[in-house]
């Protein structure tokens, strides 16, 4: 667990990093683009967990980004709930780098959808929906592809790391159970 | 059979209870020393990023950015040789007109004018994380004379508003922000000695200008006008440069005629900005 968390933080960690690179024009008079690595790491993470775990832990990260961000729970709503879509349709597809690419970009998409949707019923912004797909959206979506690609790579060093430890610690265990056995 | 495992519960429990400690300080933000001290806690974190973070990778955007302008400079150089030429006549031009003020002022027993200011340096520790936040968080605070609803400008205009400020920082609420709470009084200069007064009501997101309501009528407005603060509402001083007409909308309404105004600031690029502070001229 704690190397998910790791890998989350990591992923939030190069979000701050990229915005020193692309910094957001709050303005929009130009294209924008959003760096979402920190969700997309979670998502890469909870495609292995339970729908109830997953989707408490994206309520609580979402809650920490509103808290962050002071953008009034509009997170902790759109991250369970993308989580929640992606994890229904992962079940019908396989574990291939192409098919992890399709389901961080559709949940990238989903999460910002519900996002504006969201800040749009609170009446926090009056963005059209097309201004908002032109000048968020599309460079923000391009742009993780690549992103994507490379992390869905990092996530599975990691999850075979992850095996390579569990594996170890079973190992340990059967022999300290069965003290005949030597070590 | 309990249907959540120990972790599930244990994660159920910390959500309670981050959800409890956030109203409970919403409800002891009125508390000024409570508020300061978690600002304060705040700003450690803040100050540990922007240093290992922010300024070596501002650095280097700094270094590549000057790098691949090399060829630039040249002709950049010679504009800029011919316009330093011209700041001797303006600084003479200037230093008399500054004398004029202080003259009128005496004549009229004023205190002080609305163009006079002073000017606060500060550095940006915090950009907007989205596209959605319009909050910059400053490095400077009430120790070095921020007081709330001072003005900020960049270098090419102004952006924003103290909201709220602690010792040693302070939040700017930009001016594109959708609120409508975020009004300035602006004037509109039709020549080199008239000006109209206007209202700047809030930022247009789908259009990308602000958006001013006149107070008069009298005069045409058309691109390319040049929006000035006006000094009136005793939050901004006067002349600080706004933005430039994009359009003008002629459809009556009830709030008047609607002007659209592009804004001089740069957003993306908000680095160094300046404090703004009424009072005594600035003659350096």
């Amino acid at each position: 667990m704690w190397i998910d968390l790791a890998f989350v933080l990591a992923g939030f960690t190069l979000d701050s990093i990229l915005r020193m690179f692309f910094p957001i024009d709050p303005a929009l008079q130009f294209l924008a683009f959003v760096p979402n690595l920190g969700f997309l790491a979670f998502l890469l993470v909870s495609l292995n967990k339970t729908y109830r775990r997953a989707m408490i832990l994206a309520f609580l990260l979402g809650l920490t980004v509103d808290f962050l961000r002071n953008e009034m729970l509009a997170n902790a709503i759109a991250y369970p709930i993308s989580i929640y879509v992606i994890k229904v349709w992962a079940n019908q597809l396989n574990e291939s780098l192409f098919e992890q690419v399709f389901l961080g970009t559709i949940g990238l998409f989903f999460k910002e959808f519900i996002l504006f949707a969201t800040l749009t019923l609170i009446g926090i912004t009056q963005l059209s929906i097309d201004n908002w797909f032109v000048k968020r959206e599309f460079l923000t979506i391009i742009g993780h592809i690549p992103l994507i690609w490379g992390l869905s790579y990092l996530n599975r060093y990691k999850s075979g790391a992850q095996n390579v430890l569990e594996r170890k610690k079973k190992r340990r265990e059967r022999v300290l159970w069965n003290p005949t056995v030597k070590p | 059979m309990n249907r959540f495992n120990p972790l599930n519960r244990f994660l159920l429990k910390l959500i309670a209870g981050l959800l409890a400690i956030s109203v409970f300080l919403a409800a002891v933000r009125f508390n000024s020393s409570l508020q300061s001290s978690t600002d304060q806690a705040f700003g450690f974190f803040t100050s540990i990023r922007v240093t290992l973070f922010d300024h070596p990778i501002q650095a280097i955007g700094d270094f590549i950015s000057d790098f691949t302008s090399l060829y630039a400079l040249k002709a950049e150089n010679d504009r800029l040789r011919l316009q330093i030429d011209m700041l001797e006549q303006f600084q003479a031009r200037l230093e008399e007109a500054y004398r004029d003020i202080e003259d009128l002022k005496t004549i009229n027993d004023l205190k002080e004018s609305m163009t006079e200011y002073h000017l606060i340096a500060a550095m940006v520790l915090n950009r907007p994380a989205d596209t959605f936040n319009h909050k910059i968080r400053l490095n400077v605070g009430t120790l070095d004379d921020v007081a709330l609803n001072d003005a900020v400008i960049s270098s090419e205009g102004l952006i924003g508003k103290v909201v709220t400020v602690t010792s040693s920082t302070c939040d700017v609420l930009l001016l594109t922000t959708e609120q409508e709470l975020n009004k300035v009084s602006v004037k509109i200069q039709i020549s080199k000695t008239d000006t109209i007064e206007a209202l700047l009501e809030s930022y247009d997101v789908n259009e990308g200008a602000y958006v001013l309501s006149l107070l008069e009528t009298s005069s045409t407005v058309v691109q390319g006008m040049t929006v000035i603060s006006s000094g009136l509402g005793e939050t901004y001083p006067s002349g600080l440069l706004v933005g430039y007409v994009l359009k003008v909308d002629t459809a009556q309404s009830a709030g008047g005629i609607k002007v659209y105004v592009s804004p001089a600031a740069d957003f993306t690029h908000l680095n160094y900005v300046a404090i703004v502070k009424r009072g005594n001229l600035n003659v350096d």
